[in-house]
């Protein structure tokens, strides 16, 4: 099955205009703008209720957001190590010296 | 205002952000290695260039533009042309499917992505380093620092449209990877021999 015949299957031919005044393919393409906070022509709390009240786009959005809370934790253990940190310490207390 | 009093600040505003300078340097380069001596030089280039500094603007934005220009700047020396994103896939916007792939892929077996949560932190920072280097800059700097696209833009010395078409394709890219490895690992079931199966 090719991305359009699924596309077709979940969503039919024709465009949803359906939950808050939003179809299911506006919403989907406003995904990414939405999670990070960036809706520029749309108020975020329209395409919030989109997403609430579409059982469709529900797991798209969740999908997302598992997506980014795992690159989010594999990323944020690491740390400068100490000795990093103290070299660069070093550095601000030899070039105020040196002032 | 005398020398030492141009250095003000320096501890209060950049000394924070070296966690996340490292995380950056990390992402970068693939090495930790060589992300030390990068925050290293990325700090000794601040320090002396402290006064330069826009107060009431983001310090950690600042310590990044310092840190990827000093990683690209290396790395012109040894280009790997593999890495280079085509400046006209940029241009073409964030494409014309809205529907993610993966998702697709999952309809059936985990529509909502629960299977990211099995893959370890490893394989995960394996897939990040395998992006081309302005995809991985747009998605380290957008989902794991959290700035915004303007200052993205600004760091990177690109328009927003292309900082999100970046992020449109990097996330893509990298979700397909993980996907697959899912799979691989039995994380999650192929949902295309359950089809063919069916």
């Amino acid at each position: 099955m090719t991305l359009f015949d699924s596309f077709k299957r979940l969503f039919g031919a024709k465009r949803n205009g359906d939950a808050q005044g939003l179809s299911c393919e506006d919403a989907l393409r406003l995904v990414h703008e939405f999670l990070d906070g960036e809706l520029a022509d749309m108020p975020h709390a329209q395409v919030e209720s989109h997403f609430d009240m579409c059982q469709r786009c529900y797991p798209h959005l969740h999908l997302e957001r598992r997506f980014r809370e795992a690159v989010q934790r594999a990323c944020e253990k690491e740390t400068a190590s100490p000795e990093l940190r103290s070299r660069i310490l070093d550095l601000v207390t030899e070039g105020r010296s040196e002032v | 205002m005398g020398a030492s009093g141009s250095k003000r600040g320096f501890e209060e505003e950049a000394l924070p952000q070296l966690d996340a300078v490292y995380r950056f340097a990390l992402r970068l380069t693939g090495s930790a290695a060589e992300a030390e001596d990068l925050v290293q030089e990325t700090f000794l280039r601040a320090f002396k260039a402290w006064d330069q500094f826009e107060r009431g603007t983001q310090a950690k934005s600042w310590l990044f533009t310092i840190c990827r220009n000093v990683f690209l700047r290396g790395r012109e020396r040894s280009q790997r042309h593999d890495e280079i994103v085509s400046e006209t896939a940029d241009r073409s916007g964030p494409g014309p499917n809205p529907i993610n792939p993966v998702w697709v892929s999952t309809l059936g077996v985990d529509p909502e992505g629960d299977f990211f949560g099995s893959i370890v932190d490893d394989r995960i920072l394996e897939a990040i380093a395998a992006l081309p280097e302005e995809y991985r800059t747009a998605v380290v700097l957008s989902d794991i620092e959290g700035l915004p696209y303007a200052e993205i833009a600004k760091l990177v010395d690109a328009p927003v449209g292309t900082v999100k078409s970046r992020l449109f394709r990097g996330r893509r890219r990298l979700q397909e990877v993980l996907y697959e490895h899912a799979v691989e690992m039995g994380y999650i079931a192929d949902s295309r021999s359950i089809d063919e199966s069916a």
